[in-house]
């Protein structure tokens, strides 16, 4: 049996909120091992008017904020300590982007996977590894650590 | 098997200091500007590399390279 998570669900645990809020939906995970999801990419979303003027190209530093979010989504979901309910006060904040590489091209209307594998995770800190395909396309992948803050710790 | 040059190397890359510049005994946080996620993933690289799992309690112990060494060593049937 599959762990899913819809739209909604991501959103009562992920901090970010449309349209920044990336991931459409989680199609399985295992906590402290992996999680995929997927990601629907539009022409109505804002990129494909200013990037580029007439020839849409959804930006790398996105697909790094998918990469990033699911990451953190699964950190979150692998955190035993708190409820679903108190980790709207977590936010999984970005310590290090590497080796990440744009393999091709992300266009209006390409369904994006996202396959996260968790590297290490020691305390508040995880290492993670990211594949990012479109129909069975690698267009990105690379590694990603950050770190977990309390919205207390970041506006004392 | 050089353990120790195959540690300065990982940690050459994560610190982004030539291998021949590192000072086995300078702290990664004070000389080198390193936080503790840098030391998770200095951590990670070398379990990576070795194929071996160090146990979490020492990743605060790693603050230097000849620590990591150390740690690393305790782990490699060598």
């Amino acid at each position: 049996m599959k762990n899913k998570l819809t739209f909604e669900q991501i959103r009562k645990i992920l901090p970010q909120r449309p349209p920044f809020l990336l991931l459409d939906k989680v199609i399985d995970y295992e906590v402290h091992k992996s999680l995929a999801g997927y990601k629907n990419i539009t022409g109505t979303e804002e990129f494909s008017n200013v990037h580029f003027g007439e020839c849409a190209i959804y930006p790398g530093v996105f697909l790094i904020e998918i990469a990033a979010q699911a990451s953190a989504l699964l950190f979150l979901l692998s955190n035993e300590e708190v409820d679903i309910k108190e980790k709207k006060n977590k936010f999984g904040l970005l310590g290090n982007v590497s080796q990440f590489q744009f393999l091709n091209i992300v266009t209006p209307g390409d369904c994006l996977e996202v396959h996260v594998f968790m590297v290490r995770e020691i305390n508040q800190m995880a290492i993670t590894k990211v594949e990012i395909t479109c129909e069975e396309r690698l267009v990105a992948k690379g590694q990603l650590s950050f770190g977990v803050k309390e919205y207390e710790e970041i506006y004392q | 098997m050089n353990i120790e040059k195959e540690i300065k190397g990982i940690i050459s890359e994560i610190v982004g200091i030539a291998e021949d510049k590192i000072d086995t005994k300078a702290s990664f946080q004070d000389d080198y500007g390193l936080d503790s996620l840098r030391a998770l993933e200095i951590l990670a690289a070398v379990e990576n590399k070795f194929g071996i799992v160090i146990d979490p309690e020492k990743l605060s112990e790693m603050v230097n390279v000849d620590n990591v060494v150390r740690i690393a060593k305790e782990y490699i049937n060598v």
